[in-house]
């Protein structure tokens, strides 16, 4: 009988160790999401630059800089700096 | 890895090397912001003036009209969606036409002007500046047809080569540009005063969206607005929603809603205002505030009447009717 509890005592103690960490890493994943959303100009999109290079490079595309934008400082890239 | 922040629109992005802004065109290659389809339409057409639509200037001619892929907005009801919702490298179909090209193009097809449209041209805006420039200086008009999300200090600099402004106004709340377009009201109504502080001819349009955005007292607010801020002769046209893109479960726009907004509008100052995308609606006609004189007969694009006399006066009772006339 005792051995029996204590099977079913560290099952338990397993399967609510397992759930607390999927709840941790849901939190973690919403809280990411909320600060991405709430750091104002984070917006970008990833995309296949080589891509983009290969059709700059046959003249499709054009590689003109543009106007009307700055290095980012560290605050603005999310503490990574530029 | 060198990231960039874009200073061009509201949005703000900070850009990552090897990305692109939330446009999909201006791209960071190397640390340097690159504006991919300078020089590259994928939308070359010539146009009525009234397709823009512009009514109140230069009505009945011909404009050289080009769009390059990306927007800087992402409307669910996007009627231009397959150039707008893409970047260059997602797009086959490219023309490419420095400006000095698309000038001589212009000219060659007697143009009035060039039209810089279809996706928004904010984010094709280096482009439009150098062709606007040359189209200017080779006495061309220059029509900038956007939904006026863009910062004040680069909007003030374009407007030195900008002749006519068709600025988008979705509608007069904030919730339905997060909900609908992903953006904001606020800097779109700053634009749309800077177009008239710099002296840019302008007219408004407004997609009366069944459920959407079609409430009257919100558009009588509007309306109030314009009147206050761009001044009661400034046109404002009610244009007929079609379901198409992401926004196919509601149904085309009553015309008694456009006539609705149309007299809630008049009502509340405004002395130009307009029905579109319902041909031979009386409301596409121009009529004299002061007598009701029929000045421009409109169905469709096409005039089938113009009473304006040379210098723009009213011939019944020689009101300076507001535009940019023949």
């Amino acid at each position: 009988m005792i051995t029996l509890a204590r099977h079913w005592h560290r099952r338990d103690v397993r399967f609510l160790a397992l759930i607390a960490m999927t709840a941790l890493l849901i939190a973690l994943h919403l809280g990411e999401g909320l600060r991405l959303a709430a750091r104002e100009g984070s917006g970008h999109r990833v995309i296949d630059v080589k891509a983009l290079e290969r059709r700059i490079d046959a003249g499709d595309l054009s590689d003109r800089e543009a106007d009307w934008y700055h290095l980012a400082t560290p605050q603005e890239s999310g503490g990574g700096g530029p | 890895m060198s990231a960039v922040a874009c200073e061009l629109c509201p949005r703000a992005c900070v850009i990552p090397e090897g990305a692109a802004g939330d446009c999909r065109v201006r791209v960071n290659i190397g640390g340097k912001l690159r504006a991919t389809t300078y020089g590259r339409p994928s939308a070359i057409h010539i146009d009525p003036m009234e397709k823009k639509p512009l009514y109140h200037f230069h009505p009945g001619t011909q404009v050289f009209s080009l769009g390059t892929a990306g927007c800087n907005l992402h409307c669910l009801n996007c009627q231009n969606w397959q150039l707008s919702q893409r970047g260059g490298d997602e797009i086959e179909e490219v023309y490419p036409a420095e400006p000095a090209e698309v000038v001589a193009a212009a000219q060659g097809e007697r143009c009035r002007g060039v039209a810089y449209t279809y996706s928004d041209p904010v984010v094709f805006y280096e482009y439009v500046e150098d062709t606007a420039t040359l189209a200017r200086a080779a006495g061309l008009a220059n029509v900038f047809v956007t939904a006026a999300y863009i910062n004040r200090e680069p909007l003030r600099r374009l407007c030195r080569v900008l002749d006519a402004a068709h600025g988008d106004l979705k509608a007069f709340d904030d919730g339905f540009y997060r909900r609908v377009s992903g953006a904001t009201l606020r800097p779109v109504l700053d634009a749309l005063v800077t177009f008239r502080e710099e002296g840019v001819w302008i007219e408004i349009i407004n997609l009366v969206i069944p459920t959407l955005n079609d409430d009257l007292a919100m558009i009588r607010r509007m309306a109030r607005w314009i009147v206050a801020e761009l001044g009661a002769d400034t046109p404002l046209h009610f244009s007929r929603f079609q379901p198409q893109y992401r926004m196919r479960n509601l149904p085309p726009t009553p015309v008694e809603t456009l006539r609705r907004a149309r007299a809630e509008a008049l009502d509340a100052g405004l002395r130009y205002v307009y029905v579109g995308n319902v041909q031979g609606d009386v409301g596409s006609s121009t009529y004299c505030p002061r007598d009701g004189t029929l000045l421009i007969g409109r169905s469709g694009f096409t005039i089938t009447d113009y009473k304006l006399t040379a210098e723009g006066r009213c011939p019944t009772c020689n009101d300076k009717i507001p535009g940019v006339w023949l």
